[in-house]
């Protein structure tokens, strides 16, 4: 019976796929991994972890119909493998889940046949197959089949035509070769592995640090260490104060600044806003590493550490409100929203890092929360159509808006650009511009097969 | 000495088993000839170069003296996903090429049967070495 819904998974596989761009049928593939998961094993339903991770598979695959963008795909590939490893193993971290779905999709037959044959048990002696049993349960119904439908084709033309209509020149051994491979994956995804000993050991380690006793001569090591903890860190927050002061004298200038000023100094920010903050997480984390978490005389140094990470979050808001008056003057742009994404990454980093320092916990804390974030924004962020948010924000809002960068977005923004083109006053070379587009998303839409279907597909009339 | 008598015979399988995968790949693209049987050359050469150095080493430098079945239990997950992502990153920067996509497929199935061939042969299980070679 499983073989059966392998092999049949395995040809829609092909169906969806063989020689097909993406569009409907990463959509179905999604519907169809999820259908096989559950056949193999509906329990894993029990597990919170599990539904949440198939329900962001399943968002990014539907959201791949709507928006056809390369953040989408990668979205739902990278919820694939979370979801394929949370199948392994639901109580692991996620990245755990990256490395056990990756393995499981990519050789988890491998593991199979190797753990078969090395087993130390005996193997169980197998049912001898009837071969010949099998030829008849396939082979006869085949041959009735095919008399009857030649006796049908004549006794009715509109059953011949329906006949002469089906097209198997498709298949080759190309196409049988693509459909192997297809079993091949779902061979996989039925047979979830882990990897050893790390998925182990992310169960066994917790997220906060062991308590660690504190001998008689370690007193004045960590009293070393505290003073060149508060040193240095008094240095950098007498620092970060002088920066910020400056940064508020520059902040009130910013309404008069031109693109190119404003835009140099957002991406300068940014970048020393990168290297500030790793270095700011760094330093923290050396300090905070082992017995100076349960050294008693250290709060002095854990109160500089916390307003360190709070300045550090006044630059983020500082570049954050920089990128602000750049979006608002300059219109929006895909690395003026990476910048936004960017920030919130950092300020999460930087609240993780400061509940580290509070909560005395380990290293893998951070590791846990951050990635569990990022991966929580990648997949909002693939629900959102940016294209046709960009297009919106600068056509409407913007008082000038650079219209060839519009132009230059994928094609998730033709329609909404060929609509404001016909209601608006616009250029010839523009307008030229427009319409090419317009015409060559018409003609591949209307080339689209059923499989490269998107919702744009759907307003062709 | 490390117990690697049946090495040529698994390089010779692996050989085979890449020379059929390639081929038929290639078999609607190209015209197929008795010829073909002369690329079982470079391919066992490279067979012989890639599981040498790659794989072989996993055995013959087995410092803490791990099993077979240790080795291959600790190690070939990520040999697995290092190989994948190298042979997925080739075909996406040949853009999909026919020639590039057959050749890296069938050399990734190749590497994946002689990781199962060398750590799980029938020598390794009836040598004396069997734990420890």
């Amino acid at each position: 019976m499983k073989q059966i819904i392998l092999i049949t998974a395995s040809i829609l596989f092909s169906i969806l796929f063989y020689q097909q761009d993406i569009g409907l049928n990463l959509s179905l593939f999604s519907i169809l991994t999820v259908f096989i998961l559950l056949i193999k094993d509906w329990e894993i339903l029990r597990h919170q972890d599990v539904i949440l991770k198939m329900s962001a598979y399943l968002l990014t695959g539907v959201m791949v119909f709507f928006y056809h963008s390369t953040l989408v795909i990668l979205a739902n590939i990278l919820s694939f493998f979370t979801l394929i490893g949370s199948v392994s193993h639901p109580k692991t971290s996620l990245y755990i889940n990256w490395l056990n779905g990756i393995y499981t999709s990519i050789a988890s037959y491998f593991s199979h046949i190797y753990d078969r044959a090395f087993a130390k048990k005996p193997r169980e002696v197998k049912k001898k197959i009837n071969y010949f049993q099998w030829l008849k349960i396939v082979g006869i119904p085949i041959l009735f089949t095919l008399i009857f439908i030649a006796l049908y084709k004549k006794g009715n033309p509109i059953f011949h035509e329906l006949i002469e209509k089906i097209d198997l020149s498709f298949i080759n051994i190309h196409w049988l070769f693509f459909t192997l491979l297809g079993y091949y994956l779902f061979y996989n995804v039925s047979r979830p592995i882990v990897i050893e000993p790390i998925t182990t050991n992310d169960l066994v380690i917790g997220n906060y640090l062991s308590q660690i006793k504190i001998e008689q001569n370690d007193h004045e090591k960590l009293n070393n260490e505290k003073q060149l903890g508060l040193v240095l860190l008094g240095m950098l927050i007498f620092l970060i104060i002088i920066f910020l002061s400056t940064d508020v004298y520059y902040l009130s200038k910013i309404y008069g600044m031109t693109a190119a000023e404003l835009s140099k100094q957002v991406h300068y920010g940014v970048n020393a806003l990168i290297i500030s903050n790793l270095l700011a997480i760094a330093i923290i984390l050396y300090f905070f590493r082992g017995k100076l978490n349960f050294y008693k005389y250290t709060s002095g140094l854990k109160k500089v550490s916390l307003i360190w990470i709070f300045l550090n979050l006044i630059v983020v808001i500082s570049t954050f409100l920089k990128n602000l008056e750049y979006i608002q003057s300059f219109g929006l742009t895909y690395k003026r929203i990476g910048v936004i994404f960017f920030l919130i990454v950092t300020s999460i980093g930087l609240i993780t890092t400061y509940f580290k320092v509070l909560q005395i916990r380990n290293m893998w804390f951070l590791f846990r929360k951050n990635f569990s974030i990022a991966f929580i924004i990648l997949v909002l962020s693939s629900t959102i159509n940016w294209d046709k948010l960009i297009t919106y924000y600068n056509l409407n809002v913007l008082s000038e808006t650079e219209i060839n960068y519009v132009i230059g977005l994928s094609n998730n923004n033709t329609f909404q650009l060929y609509n404001y083109s016909l209601n608006n006053q616009i250029k010839q070379d523009d307008l030229k511009k427009i319409e090419q587009k317009y015409e060559a998303y018409l003609q591949s839409l209307e080339d689209n097969t059923w499989q490269e279907y998107v919702f744009d597909n759907t307003k062709l009339k | 000495m490390k117990n690697l008598n049946h090495l040529p015979i698994i390089l010779l399988k692996s050989s085979i088993l890449m020379f059929l995968i390639f081929w038929t790949m290639l078999a609607e693209h190209i015209y197929i000839n008795p010829f073909i049987v002369l690329s079982l050359l470079p391919i066992f050469i490279l067979c012989v170069i890639v599981i040498c150095l790659t794989i072989v080493p996993f055995l013959v430098f087995n410092k803490k003296r791990l099993s077979r079945n240790e080795i291959f239990k600790k190690y070939f997950s990520y040999y697995a996903i290092v190989a994948f992502g190298i042979a997925s990153y080739g075909i996406i920067i040949s853009d999909f090429s026919y020639f590039m996509s057959a050749f890296l497929t069938s050399l990734f199935f190749t590497l994946m049967y002689a990781w199962v061939w060398l750590f799980n042969s029938s020598a390794s299980k009836n040598s004396k070495f069997m734990n420890y070679d």
